[in-house]
């Protein structure tokens, strides 16, 4: 019986191998290209940036277990923004999921918001111009926004860092967000 | 509200499904508007994405695809064995005689008594079912139940009853008992001896004695529930009894639920001596009524409203 089974491993291995590889490949494209938006699509409606990574690593290894069908996905991009969205939506208590989300407005928003974001931004000035406007914040905007934007922290780790509450931390980025939104229309 | 604030709340997702729609349509007012949200949206997107970092992530994915390979190859080997065992329980089966099991389910209102081939008899309450074998083994007993039945078995010291379901193990000599498994886990003893096995914990109940399984722990204490056989008998008894506990076991009983108005207050400080048998709510309800006339009740259906009598 040992003998049988180690056969099948050694056997199996090998050839799976080199599709092994090529899946890699693709997944890691996957990951380079969706992982961080979907992670924002996820934490912007559940709130929370922990739970955002879970879900989107699980849809992606749902995506993984299921590649014996990848092919038949149509519209690889609406359907990991698609699952994502369902995910979050089934994590979410019951209650706020009826009034809140499950109305048409919304999901037609969030589906005119996929679409802004779905491919990778033209490489124009708008990065540098992001960059200028920042500089223009009020200190603490642009402490919280940096520690975010640039160092890649969570609004947990900053809240941490600068001994403020997660809420505080939020309550700045949207602020700075809010400015930075009318400064850069300003300069059009 | 302006239009900036609209998109702020949406994607910090503080809008309520008003201001969702507020913001739809304005979005669909002009190309104009739908472009300024697809920019707040790739700015929303640009300042945050990088706190999720691809590479970490896909290198924690790699790791979870590999080790799920090497366990596909362990279940397979597990399998193997446990077919192994399938295929020689299958022949020990063979080689004795069959017995087929009988599961009987009550789905109706009503109370439904089963005699099994040892002559005990079980009572099953609404939404529960009893299996058992056709003939007892001559050295043990055992049955399996799901929901709330009330069991009346019978003395045989020579083949020990065992009742299992899907949390508790119940092991007597012959004693009539309750056990509930409907919302709470619960076994009530009416007479005699009964041990209760959860996991790896048991107690032991004797007359009058309850235990209640609660977060996996099972407690024992006095049985004060007058009523938890009420369903079985169709006697409602009280004692002294406040209103709430008075509603609450007429509820279990008659399957209804209350509503209590605002305006009844000392509900709680109020309580009720009596007996009733075989009645129907309505009943029930006048006779309450005339004992304690500040309160009055009308039933609409399933429900039933509970107001002042002024």
């Amino acid at each position: 019986m040992p003998f049988l089974v180690n056969y099948f491993v050694m056997s199996r291995q090998t050839i799976k191998e080199r599709n092994h590889k090529e899946w890699n490949l693709l997944f890691q494209s996957i990951y380079e290209q969706y992982y961080a938006k979907l992670c924002v699509f996820a934490a912007s409606i559940l709130n929370n940036e922990e739970e955002a990574e879970e879900i989107v690593q699980n849809v992606i290894y749902k995506l993984w277990e299921k590649r014996d069908s990848y092919d038949s996905i149509e519209n690889l991009s609406s359907y990991l923004f698609r699952s994502v969205k369902n995910h979050c939506i089934n994590t979410i208590n019951h209650k706020k999921t009826e009034e809140k989300y499950l109305n048409e407005a919304w999901t037609e928003l969030k589906s005119i918001e996929i679409k802004s974001i779905e491919y990778p931004f033209e490489k124009d000035n708008k990065e540098e111009q992001l960059h200028s406007a920042i500089q223009t914040l009020p200190e603490r905007c642009k402490e919280v926004l940096s520690m975010s934007k640039f160092e890649g922290l969570k609004n947990k780790e900053i809240a941490e860092q600068l001994n403020i509450s997660v809420k505080a931390v939020e309550a700045n980025i949207t602020r700075a967000f809010s400015l930075l939104r009318k400064t850069l229309s300003n300069k059009k | 509200m302006n239009t900036n604030e609209l998109i702020d709340k949406y994607l910090t997702n503080e809008a309520t499904a008003e201001e969702h729609k507020a913001l739809l349509q304005y979005i669909h007012e002009s190309e104009e508007n739908k472009k300024e949200f697809s920019d707040a949206c790739q700015l929303w997107y640009s300042l945050h994405s990088n706190k999720f970092n691809n590479t970490k992530a896909f290198e924690k994915f790699t790791k979870q695809t590999k080790a799920k390979t090497i366990s596909l190859w362990q279940k397979l080997s597990a399998a193997a064995a446990v077919a192994t065992i399938i295929i020689i329980t299958c022949f020990s089966i063979f080689n004795k005689q069959e017995i087929n099991n009988i599961t009987i389910a009550n789905n109706e209102k009503y109370t439904k008594a089963v005699t099994l081939p040892d002559g005990s008899a079980i009572f099953l309450h609404k939404n529960s079912s009893v299996t058992y074998p056709e003939q007892f083994a001559s050295n043990n007993r055992t049955i399996s139940i799901t929901g709330n039945v009330f069991c009346e078995i019978t003395r045989n010291e020579s083949a020990p009853f065992t009742l299992t379901s899907n949390k508790l193990s119940i092991n007597v000599l012959g004693t009539s008992f309750q056990v509930n498994t409907i919302d709470s886990t619960y076994v009530i003893v009416e007479s005699g001896k009964v041990k209760v096995t959860h996991e790896n914990q048991s107690v032991t109940l004797e007359k009058g004695q309850r235990t209640d399984l609660r977060n996996s722990k099972l407690t024992s204490s006095e049985n004060t529930d007058l009523n938890f056989l009420s369903w079985k008998t169709g006697i409602l008894q009280f004692r002294n009894t406040t209103l709430p506990k008075v509603f609450s076991d007429i509820s279990r009983h008659y399957n209804c639920e209350f509503t209590i108005n605002n305006d009844c207050t000392g509900i709680a400080t109020t309580s009720l001596t009596g007996s009733y048998q075989d009645l129907k709510i309505d009943q029930v309800l006048q006779m309450i009524e005339m004992a304690i006339p500040e309160f009055h009740y009308e039933i609409h259906n399933n429900e039933i409203i509970v107001s002042t009598n002024k």
